[in-house]
C-alpha cells in the first residue's frame, strides 16, 4: 500500500462526502480537504501512519461535511427557501410532512370528516376499478392471449341474433384451408356424473380436440394433455383432470396418473392434470375429455361446437375476417351437403370472429365504464367538499399564513406547507379507501349474479393499488391547490393591513359554491327516492305468492348415467325406489321430483292439443311441460284444486294420467271441469292422455311474471307408445318437518348410494334458497342503490357543512358586530341556519322535479312500482332535511358562540 | 437542533479549549492541530467550524506560491482571533479552578510545554 493509492482512495471519498456539503461551498471544501490530505500523504510513513491517515481522513471528512452543512443551514434559515442540496430538500419536505401530520391531529373534527369523505370517494372508485381491471383490462390467462379469437357463425336472415358455433365439417375445413389461423380447436360442454375416489359428483366436463390445447398454449402440471392419438374415433378413453379437482378430490397425489375414474358410468384412464387456473375463458372446467370427431363424416348443418383459434404471425382480425368470408361464400361448392345456395341466401350465413377477450366480456364493458365514470364524479364532488373544508381551515389560519409570508416565506413555501397537509390527508384517505374497497369487493362478489364474466378474478391487486395511489395523489393535489388560488401572494399582506374581510355580501362570490350544494342535495334526494322505490319493489316481490311453499323443503339434483339406465323401466325403477325410501325417513312428509324446478332455468315447451278444442287458425300452442315424479305437488306445497295428483300406480300401470295447472285449464276450458278431458303432445298419431287433476297456479318463470300455463306429465309414457326419452335427470323435492336439514342431506346421500353407487347427488339446496335466488337481481340493485344513496347523503352533508362553515368564518366580523350591538346569539345562529336551509330547500325542489321524472322510468323497469308515490317522496324529503339541518346547525351554533371582542379584534 | 456556535459569551468545551490552545501554540493546519491537541479528526474539524462560526477562529488559504513551488494543492490555515484568545484565557482559568476545587473529574491531559 503506498501513499498515492491511499491518497487516491481518500480523494474519492472526499468527492462522495462532498454531496453532503451545500452546493456553493462544495468546491472550496473539496479543495481544502485535498490540500490537507495531500500534505499528509506526502510525509513518508510506516504502515501505521498510512492506516492512521486513512482512518483519520475518513472520519474527519464525514464529520466535517456534516458540521459544515449544519452550520450553513442555521445560517441560511432566514433566507427564502432555496435549496442547495438534494438532502436539504428532502429534510425540509420531511419536516413539512411531520408538521402537517401534527396539525391534522390537532383538529380531529376536520380530519375525521375529511378522511371519511375521502375514504368513501377513493374507496368506491378503487372497488369499481378493481372490477373493471379484472373483467376488462387484465388479459385472459393464456400465453399471448391477444392473438386468440372466438370463431362462430351468424344467420341473421333466420331471425336469430345469437352466435352459432361451428360444425364438425367446418372444423376440418377451416383447419386445413384458413391461412390466417396458426391453429384452431373446438369443444363442447357437458355436465356429467364423475366418480373418483371421493363422493360421486356432477362436474363440468368439456370434450375438446387436442388442437384446442395447442391453440390455447395449455400446460399440464402432471402427466400430459391429449395428443392427436386421442382425437381418433377409436382412441383410448382418457381424461385430464383440472388442477382444482386434482387437489380437492385426489389430494394432489401424483400417483393419480394411470388410475381409473368413471365418467357417466364408463371407465376412463387419467392421462394428466391441467396447470392451475386453466379453464375455458368464461367457464370453469372440472374435467377434460377428448372430442372424437370423424373427419370423413358427411358434412351437415349442425353448428354446435365452440371454437377458439390463434391468429398466425402478424395477421390482423380484419384480414382473418376477410379470408374467412371468402371461404364461407364458396361453401355451396366446397361443402354442398351442408350448405346450398338458397340456405346461404335466406339465412345470410356468415362467419363471425371476435377477439377472445371481447367475446368473454361482451356488452358488459360499456356498462362498467359508465359506472366507473359516475363513481369518479362522486369522487370529484367529495374532493370539492374537502377543498371547501380546507378553505374554512385556511381562513381560520389566515393570521398564521400572513405572518409566515411577512417573515419571508415564499409562495413556494406556502404551497409546500398547504400541499403537505392535503397530501397527507389524501394518502391517509386513500389507505382507508383501499380497506373499504377490499371489504366492498367481497360484499359485491357475494351478491352479484354469476352471469358477470371473469368475476372470480376480481381482487385488489398491484394494478388496483397503483390506481388507488394515483387517484389519492391527484385528489390531494386537486383539493390542496384550490385554496392557494384564493391566496395570491400579497393578498395575505393586504388582509393583514386592512382587515378587509368580514362584510362581504353572501351571494355573488358564493354562486358557484351554492350551486355545488344544490347539486349535491338534488342528487342525494333522487338517490334516496330511488332507494325507496327499490325497497317498495322488493317488498312487493316478497308479497307475491309463488304458488308453492318455500319453507320446510329440501331440493337436490339427480343425474343417472346413461350407460346403466337405458330405458324407461330402469329409470323409473330407480326413482320409484328413491321416493319410497325417502318417504320412509323420519321427519319426511312427502317426496317427489320434477324435470325443472320453478324459478329455475331449463323448462321447455311442447306442441299441445286438447281433444275437444279446435285451435282456430295458427299452429298448436307450445305449452311449457314438466315431467313429474309422484309426490311432487305435496312436497312442493302446491295445492290440488280439483281431482288428484300423481301416484306411483300411474307410472306402474302406465295409464296415461296427466295434471294441468289451473291457468291452462281456464284458458282451454273456461268455466268447465277439465277432469276427464283428453290432451296430447306432439302431433296426430300420438296417443291421448287423460286429465286427472288440476294443480294450483305457480309463478315458475319469475315472481314478477304471471303464473305459467303448465301441463304436468308422468315419468313413464303410455304403454306401448313411448314418445319421450327416459328422464334421467330430475330435481327431487323433500318436504320435511325436521329442522335438521344437514342430517337429512347425508341421509339422502346414503340412500342414493345404497340404491346405486355411481349416482351423484348434486346441488343440495333448500326450496327457500330457490325462492331467494329469484329475488337476487332485485336485491342486488337495491343494495347498490342504497349504498349510492348513503354515500351521496354523507358527502352531501359534508358539502353543506363546509359551505356554511366557510360562510360563517368569512362573516365573523359581521356576526361579532351584531352580537356586540345587542343581537341575541340565538338570532344570529338562526339567521345562519335559515340561510343555509334556503339553499338546501332549493336543492330539494329541484330534486322533487327530478324524482317525478324518475318514477315512470323506474316503474317501467321494476316490479310493483306504479304511478306517483307521495309517501315515498315525503319520507325522502324529511330524511334529507334532517341530515341537512344537522349539517347546518353545527356551524350556525358556532356562529352564535362567537365572542364579539375576539371577532372584532381579528381583522 | 443545530449546535450553538461557540461565541464570546459562552464557555468553551474542554475539547474546544484544547484545540484553541494547540492553535495558540502555533499549529494552524488541520492535521497538525489534531496531533498537537491529541484529538481525532472527527472531533477537531467540526470544532474548527463551530469556532469559526462563533468568531473565535479565522481561516484563510495558505500562500499559493508556496504550494505551487512544492507541487501540491494549497491548504487551509486556521488561527485564533483576539476574541478567541480571550475565551481561551477564561477557559484555562476555569479549568484550573475546576481541577483545584473538584479534583480532576475529566481525564487529565499533560500540558505540553
Amino acid at each position: 500500500m503506498n501513499m498515492p493509492f491511499v491518497l487516491g482512495l481518500l480523494r474519492i471519498f472526499v468527492r462522495l462526502a462532498s454531496l453532503l456539503v451545500p452546493g456553493e461551498m462544495r468546491t472550496a471544501w473539496i479543495e481544502e480537504w485535498n490540500g490537507e490530505l495531500w500534505h499528509e500523504a506526502a510525509q513518508k510513513g510506516t504502515i501505521a501512519t498510512v492506516l492512521g491517515l486513512l482512518i483519520q481522513g475518513m472520519t474527519g471528512v464525514v464529520s466535517d461535511a456534516r458540521a459544515v452543512r449544519r452550520f450553513h443551514k442555521s445560517h441560511a434559515s432566514a433566507r427564502p427557501g432555496r435549496f442547495s442540496s438534494p438532502t436539504e430538500r428532502i429534510l425540509t419536505t420531511t419536516r413539512a410532512l411531520r408538521h402537517a401530520v401534527r396539525g391534522l391531529r390537532r383538529s380531529h373534527g376536520f380530519t375525521l370528516v375529511a378522511l371519511v369523505t375521502l375514504g368513501l370517494g377513493i374507496g368506491a372508485n378503487t372497488a369499481i376499478f378493481s372490477v373493471v381491471n379484472a373483467v376488462l383490462l387484465q388479459p385472459l390467462p393464456y400465453p399471448a392471449a391477444d392473438r386468440l379469437v372466438a370463431l362462430g357463425h351468424r344467420a341473421p336472415g333466420l331471425g336469430s341474433v345469437d352466435r352459432w358455433g361451428i360444425s364438425q365439417a367446418n372444423y376440418f375445413y377451416y383447419r386445413s384451408e384458413i391461412e390466417s389461423f396458426a391453429d384452431l380447436g373446438v369443444f363442447s360442454e357437458w355436465e356429467l356424473a364423475f366418480a373418483g375416489p371421493g363422493e360421486p359428483e356432477r362436474l363440468t366436463v368439456v370434450a375438446a380436440t387436442s388442437t384446442l390445447f395447442t391453440t390455447l398454449g395449455a400446460r399440464a402440471a402432471v402427466g400430459i394433455w391429449f395428443t392427436s392419438v386421442h382425437d381418433a374415433l377409436d382412441g383410448p378413453a382418457v381424461v385430464v383432470l383440472s388442477h382444482e379437482v386434482w387437489t380437492q378430490q385426489f389430494g394432489s397425489d401424483r400417483g393419480v396418473i394411470g388410475s381409473t375414474v368413471r365418467l357417466n358410468g364408463s371407465p376412463r384412464e387419467v392421462l394428466g392434470v391441467a396447470a392451475p387456473g386453466l379453464h375455458l375463458p368464461d367457464r370453469k372446467v372440472d374435467v377434460w375429455i377428448p372430442l372424437r370427431l370423424n373427419p370423413t363424416a358427411t358434412p351437415n348443418n349442425s353448428h354446435y361446437l365452440g371454437s377458439i383459434a390463434r391468429l398466425d404471425g402478424a395477421v390482423t382480425l380484419g384480414e382473418a375476417r376477410l379470408e374467412l368470408g371468402r371461404h364461407v361464400d364458396r361453401f355451396p361448392e366446397t361443402l354442398p351437403t351442408a350448405y346450398d345456395e338458397s340456405f346461404m341466401r335466406n339465412a345470410r350465413f356468415v362467419a363471425d370472429i371476435v377477439s377472445l377477450q371481447d367475446d368473454v366480456v361482451g356488452d358488459v364493458s360499456s356498462a362498467l365504464w359508465i359506472i366507473l365514470g359516475s363513481v369518479s364524479l362522486v369522487l370529484l364532488i367529495a374532493c370539492a367538499n374537502v377543498a371547501n373544508l380546507l378553505l374554512v381551515r385556511v381562513e381560520s389560519r389566515r393570521r398564521e399564513i400572513a405572518l409566515r409570508e411577512a417573515l419571508g416565506a415564499t409562495r413556494g413555501d406556502l404551497a409546500r406547507f398547504l400541499l403537505a397537509e392535503s397530501l397527507v390527508l389524501a394518502l391517509a384517505g386513500g389507505a382507508i379507501g383501499v380497506l373499504l374497497a377490499g371489504g366492498g369487493v367481497r360484499v359485491l362478489m357475494a351478491t352479484v349474479p354469476e352471469s358477470l364474466p371473469r368475476l372470480d378474478t376480481v381482487t385488489i391487486d398491484g394494478t388496483t393499488l397503483m390506481f388507488a395511489l394515483v387517484v389519492s395523489l391527484i385528489t390531494g393535489v386537486v383539493f390542496g391547490v384550490l385554496p392557494l388560488f384564493r391566496h395570491g401572494s400579497g393578498a395575505a399582506f393586504e388582509s393583514l393591513k386592512s382587515g378587509a374581510r368580514g362584510t362581504v355580501p353572501v351571494s355573488g362570490r358564493h354562486g358557484v359554491r351554492n350551486l355545488l350544494v344544490v347539486g349535491q342535495v338534488t342528487m342525494a334526494f333522487m338517490l334516496l327516492v330511488a332507494a325507496g322505490i327499490m325497497w317498495r319493489s322488493f317488498h312487493g316481490l316478497r308479497e307475491v305468492d309463488p304458488g308453492f311453499e318455500p319453507a320446510g323443503a329440501l331440493v337436490f339434483d339427480i343425474a343417472l348415467p346413461g350407460f346403466q339406465y337405458q330405458d324407461h323401466a330402469a329409470v323409473y325403477g330407480f326413482y320409484r325406489e328413491l321416493i319410497t325410501r325417502l318417504e320412509q325417513l323420519p321427519g319426511v312428509e312427502h317426496a317427489g321430483g320434477v324435470t325443472v324446478m320453478p324459478l329455475e332455468e331449463g323448462a321447455r315447451c311442447f306442441t299441445f292439443h286438447a281433444k275437444d278444442r279446435e285451435i282456430s287458425g295458427g299452429a298448436a300452442p307450445c305449452v311449457p311441460l314438466l315431467f313429474v315424479a309422484p309426490g311432487y305437488f305435496a312436497a312442493m306445497g302446491i295445492p290440488m284444486l280439483a281431482g288428484r295428483g300423481f301416484e306411483l300406480r300411474d307410472n306402474d300401470q302406465q295409464n296415461g294420467s296427466v295434471v294441468v295447472s289451473q291457468v291452462l285449464a281456464q284458458q282451454l276450458w273456461p268455466g268447465e271441469d277439465p277432469i276427464g278431458k283428453r290432451v296430447r303432445i306432439f302431433g296426430p298419431g300420438d296417443p291421448w292422455y287423460q286429465i286427472v287433476g288440476v294443480a294450483g297456479p305457480v309463478r315458475a318463470e319469475g315472481l314478477e311474471e304471471p303464473p305459467v300455463e303448465t301441463a304436468y306429465f308422468p315419468l313413464v309414457p303410455l304403454a306401448g307408445a313411448p314418445r319421450w326419452s327416459p328422464l334421467r335427470n330430475l330435481s327431487m323435492v323433500i318436504r320435511t318437518n325436521s329442522a335438521n336439514t344437514v342430517g337429512l342431506a347425508s341421509a339422502v346421500r346414503a340412500i342414493v348410494s345404497e340404491i346405486a353407487v355411481d349416482v351423484p347427488v348434486a346441488n343440495i339446496r333448500t326450496l327457500r334458497h330457490v325462492y331467494d335466488r329469484a329475488m337476487a337481481n332485485t336485491v342486488l340493485a337495491m343494495v347498490l342503490i342504497a349504498i349510492a344513496a348513503t354515500l351521496a347523503l354523507l358527502i352531501g352533508a359534508v358539502g353543506i357543512y363546509g359551505v356554511i362553515a366557510y360562510v360563517v368564518s368569512e362573516r365573523i366580523n359581521e356576526v361579532g358586530i351584531r352580537i356586540a350591538l345587542g343581537a341575541m346569539p340565538q338570532t344570529v345562529s338562526r339567521m345562519v341556519f335559515v340561510e343555509s336551509m334556503r339553499v338546501v330547500g332549493l336543492g330539494v325542489l329541484v330534486g322533487l322535479v327530478g324524482a317525478a321524472a324518475l318514477q315512470p322510468v323506474m316503474s317501467a323497469v321494476f316490479f310493483g312500482v306504479s304511478g306517483f308515490d307521495p309517501a315515498m317522496l315525503a319520507l325522502a324529503v324529511v330524511g334529507l332535511l334532517a341530515v341537512a339541518s344537522m349539517a347546518s346547525y353545527l356551524p350556525a351554533r358556532r356562529a352564535a358562540r362567537v365572542d364579539p371582542m375576539v371577532a372584532l379584534r381579528t381583522e | 437542533m443545530p449546535k450553538r456556535a461557540e461565541g464570546a459569551g459562552t464557555t468553551l468545551s474542554y475539547n474546544a479549549a484544547l484545540t484553541l490552545r494547540a492553535m495558540a501554540q502555533g499549529h494552524g493546519y488541520g492535521f497538525e492541530i489534531m496531533r498537537a491537541a491529541k484529538l481525532g479528526s472527527g472531533t477537531v474539524y467540526p470544532l474548527l467550524r463551530r469556532l469559526e462560526k462563533g468568531g473565535l477562529v479565522a481561516s484563510r488559504w495558505e500562500d499559493e506560491v508556496h504550494a505551487h513551488e512544492d507541487g501540491r494543492p494549497r491548504r487551509r490555515y486556521y488561527e485564533v482571533t483576539p476574541v478567541g484568545e480571550r475565551a481561551l484565557a477564561v477557559a484555562v482559568g476555569r479549568i484550573a479552578d475546576q481541577l483545584r476545587l473538584f479534583g480532576g473529574g475529566e481525564a487529565e491531559r499533560p500540558a505540553s510545554a
